[in-house]
């Protein structure tokens, strides 16, 4: 089946990414200090927030998980599907409640450039995203860490570790 | 038709409560919900939940039951029903409905708990609304008098 | 700190963590940039398997409505991050202007590279495009009305207000606009085609009003000269 190149597709993920790389970028965020920590916390909190009630309409019509890892390949695919129109690529567990998810193209790193400058400012383009996994796994009844490590733009790992399951 | 709705929140707590009228009844639904939740309770206990260890090591003799949220009948006196619904984020939905010469079918009540589940979705979705809290919303009580009104 | 992690091929590898790393994580939440040998756990492709044992039930049916719910959501979780942060709501309102006027002069350029439109002419012109271009990323089609004698001033009406679908306003922010980005988004659009635009919410289906209505005024040609990318 060919697929015909679509001039409009896209465009809807636009304004997310839009106002995603404007809370990143711009002070709105951050307080008279400038304290980066402080941003970081805000962003994830947003995430946090969104994921929590994203989780709830995404699962409206599901059937109950059976189990906890069956719970993160949701998040590894249809989850991220819904907000980064792909799966991620890689999941590794030590089956002791680390997960560790690796994406090859991270949608928030791959319109940046991989300068060493850039790397730095990878947190801040990764919060919002580990706050929306922690916000989906918490209303599930999962509490966990959730941090993310760049190391070749765009690829990027999450590392949830499992605090408490429910 | 429906007599009581009630929303119970992750932690047991209610989160809203509403009967068809209230006074002296009212205390008797809290009473008839409370014990849904025992039933409640056990019936997702048994669908294999618990047979899950922290960390997702599995136990092997845990039966796989039923995995669909909405629950059925829980308990069924002569003058009511009690059914029940929980979400995947552990929130609970108890709807008790009162006998009457025209029975509902089971299609009816599914209805009632998926309406009732859109409306939970969209409250949650509320960016002023902080999760867990005591339902306050218009929109939401709006739903649920539709429910209790049988429409 | 080590640990031992039992991998699921029955491989067994010892994973060396850092304790300082790892409190750093627990107290200062979320994000940290580690070297490439912070971790280490061996590949095992497991989506291969989640693939068999995919759940057909839990598809999720309609991305473009996920999208917009997922756009809805993030904004939300903004405006009550800013409630929070800022005690005036009049700040609030300026702030989402400003973060729409940011997001409007680099959405113009993503407008103009897809739609290859060419210089409006006028303000009747330049309405038509933005009611393309809110159809275009956000599925909304506003109605265009209340043109003004000179043709220099129009209206943009909304069924209701965007991405406020779940939104109940709580007593306290009753001066709130929460819509308050859009009008931001059209001037930063409009100003870097050149055109300076005032634009402003005069009715919001929040407040009770039956329909919400955004209000765009022309002021001025700008010369080419290149604006500046900050408020």
């Amino acid at each position: 089946m060919a697929v015909q190149p679509q001039p409009f597709s896209g465009a809807e993920e636009l304004p997310l990414e839009l106002l995603h790389g404007e809370l990143v970028c711009s002070e709105v965020l951050l307080s008279k200090d400038k304290d980066i920590n402080e941003l970081l916390s805000k962003l994830e909190f947003i995430g946090f927030s969104t994921g929590y009630r994203l989780i709830e309409r995404l699962l409206k019509e599901s059937p109950r998980f059976k189990d906890e890892l069956e719970t993160i390949k949701f998040i590894c695919k249809d989850f991220w599907t819904a907000i980064y129109k792909k799966q991620i690529d890689n999941l590794r567990t030590n089956h002791q409640g680390t997960y560790v998810l690796q994406d090859n193209s991270f949608k928030f790193l791959s319109r940046i450039s991989a300068t060493k400058q850039n790397l730095e400012h990878g947190p801040k383009f990764l919060a919002y995203t580990c706050g929306m996994v922690r916000g989906a796994l918490a209303n599930l009844g999962i509490a966990s860490v959730v941090i993310a490590e760049v190391t070749t733009m765009p690829t990027c790992r999450f590392h949830i570790t499992i605090t408490r399951s429910v | 038709m429906a007599v009581c709705v009630a929303v119970i929140g992750k932690d047991n707590g209610p989160m809203y409560f509403r009967t068809r009228q209230s006074g002296v009844e009212e205390l008797q639904y809290h009473f008839i919900v409370s014990s849904a939740l025992d039933i409640i309770e056990e019936r997702v206990q048994s669908s294999g939940k618990s047979g899950i260890l922290p960390g997702g090591v599995s136990n092997p003799g845990a039966l796989e039951i039923t995995r669909e949220l909405y629950l059925g009948a829980l308990t069924a006196q002569e003058e009511y029903k009690v059914y029940g619904y929980m979400t995947n984020t552990k929130i609970k939905f108890v709807i008790v409905i009162e006998e009457s010469s025209t029975p509902l079918r089971e299609n009816d009540i599914r209805t009632m708990f998926r309406k009732l589940h859109g409306a939970f979705c969209d409250l949650m979705s509320n960016p002023f609304y902080s999760p867990g809290s005591e339902i306050r919303s218009k929109r939401f009580h709006d739903v649920v008098n539709s429910i209790v009104a049988g429409q | 700190m080590v640990k031992q992690v039992r991998q699921i091929s029955g491989v067994s590898c010892t994973v060396q963590l850092s304790k300082r790393i790892l409190s750093d994580r627990i107290v200062a939440g979320t994000v940290r940039i580690h070297g490439p040998n912070f971790f280490w756990l061996k590949r095992r492709s497991q989506l291969d398997n989640a693939r068999k044992m995919s759940r057909q039930t839990a598809r999720i049916a309609d991305p473009k409505k996920v999208n917009s719910e997922l756009f809805t959501l993030t904004y939300g979780a903004l405006v009550s991050q800013l409630v929070r942060d800022y005690e005036s709501v009049d700040d609030v309102n300026k702030h989402l202007e400003r973060i729409g006027y940011n997001i409007g002069i680099r959405l113009i350029e993503d407008f103009l590279a897809r739609t290859n439109f060419p210089r409006c002419h006028d303000m009747r012109d330049a309405a038509d495009k933005i009611q393309q271009a809110f159809k275009l990323y956000l599925g909304l089609s506003p109605g265009i009305s209340n043109w003004s004698n000179g043709n220099e001033e129009f209206s943009l009406t909304f069924e209701s207000t965007p991405f406020a679908e779940f939104v109940e306003l709580p007593d306290s922010c009753s001066n709130l606009k929460y819509g308050n980005i859009l009008p931001g988004v059209v001037r930063g659009a409009c100003e870097m085609v050149q055109m300076e635009v005032q634009s402003w919410i005069i009715q919001d289906t929040l407040k009770g009003d039956n329909i919400t209505e955004l209000r765009i005024r022309f002021i001025k040609k700008l010369e080419d000269a290149i604006p500046a990318g900050e408020d």
